[in-house]
């Protein structure tokens, strides 16, 4: 799966990117990403499977519990409820 | 000045106009802009610094209501209380019998009510969804303030917890509304054992005025 951010998702971020606000227009109420939610904010690019990602964090972080694949898809799953992400068309990359 | 370090950048995707961002970046890049130090000098590679961050649960945190909220009709804003608290899941065949599991989630949730004071039915609905494999669901035990339905909680044959639930008192004008909840466990015929498993908490809340607010957060379940 091939995720990007939304189309009608508004960013404000601090720089370096330590804290991204989003907003969906449709949506009354901003939240925030800040720490390893912000890092993979920055990865959520359209480009990236979700494979990549996970790959690229687990090269970055160290997980001794090994829960972070089930953390990331969670939060992928919680990004794509609030329709902060969304599928990008093309998937094959 | 948008860009500039230091300051805030922003942009809307749908006009594509976005003034500071890092697409293609590697995450070692997005990474070491958090990182204070000269690498080189210090004679340490980029990659064994990256590799000493400590990984720590990503969540979505809720910010301020935005000005749009007040045009709604309702100026009320939602959110999770104690994310990832430690949690105890009680066993899905009652008190007393089975053992309680430890793990992590929200203690509850909120609304406050930033506006002038309401009447009408609040209603809502919760999923607890499986995050990768499990054996087992998980739910919620109870909810205190509202009325949950069903009462007893029941699972699909994928482990996925639906239920809904009602408020009809109203709020009051900077009233904070706390709704605790606590969790179960569905115990089945061979219990896990020496596993987590994860689970996507979304709750969708529906103001009187029709607006929605939607809660997301994690829970996790060690048996």
């Amino acid at each position: 799966m091939v995720w990007k951010q939304g189309g009608l998702v508004a960013e404000v971020r601090s720089d370096p990117a330590k804290r991204v606000a989003l907003l969906h227009l449709d949506s009354t109420q901003p939240v925030v990403l800040e720490g390893t939610a912000a890092v993979i904010w920055d990865l959520i690019d359209g480009q990236r499977t979700e494979q990549s990602i996970l790959a690229e964090l687990e090269a970055g972080f160290e997980d001794p519990s090994g829960e972070m694949q089930a953390q990331v898809e969670s939060f992928l799953a919680s990004l794509q409820a609030q329709r902060l992400i969304e599928a990008a068309h093309n998937t094959s990359l | 000045m948008p860009g500039k370090p230091g300051h805030s950048s922003c942009r809307s995707s749908r006009a594509g106009r976005r003034l500071k961002t890092y697409p293609g970046a590697h995450l070692s890049e997005v990474l070491n802009a958090k990182l204070t130090g000269n690498n080189k000098e210090n004679g340490v590679s980029r990659r064994r610094v990256v590799a000493g961050v400590a990984w720590s649960l990503p969540v979505i945190a809720t910010a301020i209501a935005a000005p749009a909220a007040a045009a709604s009709g309702i100026s009320a804003t939602t959110a999770l209380v104690g994310q990832a608290s430690p949690i105890t899941f009680l066993s899905s065949t009652g008190t007393g019998t089975g053992t309680n599991q430890p793990g992590t989630g929200p203690t509850g949730f909120q609304i406050q009510n930033a506006g002038a004071p309401f009447t009408g039915v609040i209603t809502g609905t919760v999923n607890i969804k499986p995050t990768g494999s499990v054996t087992a669901g998980a739910g919620i035990q109870s909810m205190s303030t509202a009325t949950l339905t069903p009462a007893s909680p029941a699972y699909t044959a994928a482990f996925e917890y639906n239920a809904t639930f009602v408020y009809a008192g109203g709020m009051t004008s900077g009233q904070n509304l706390n709704f605790p909840m606590t969790f179960q466990y569905q115990r089945l015929n061979g219990s896990p054992s020496k596993t987590t498993f994860n689970y996507t908490l979304t709750i969708t809340l529906r103001l009187p005025d029709g607006t929605d607010r939607i809660l997301t957060g994690a829970l996790t379940v060690a048996y």
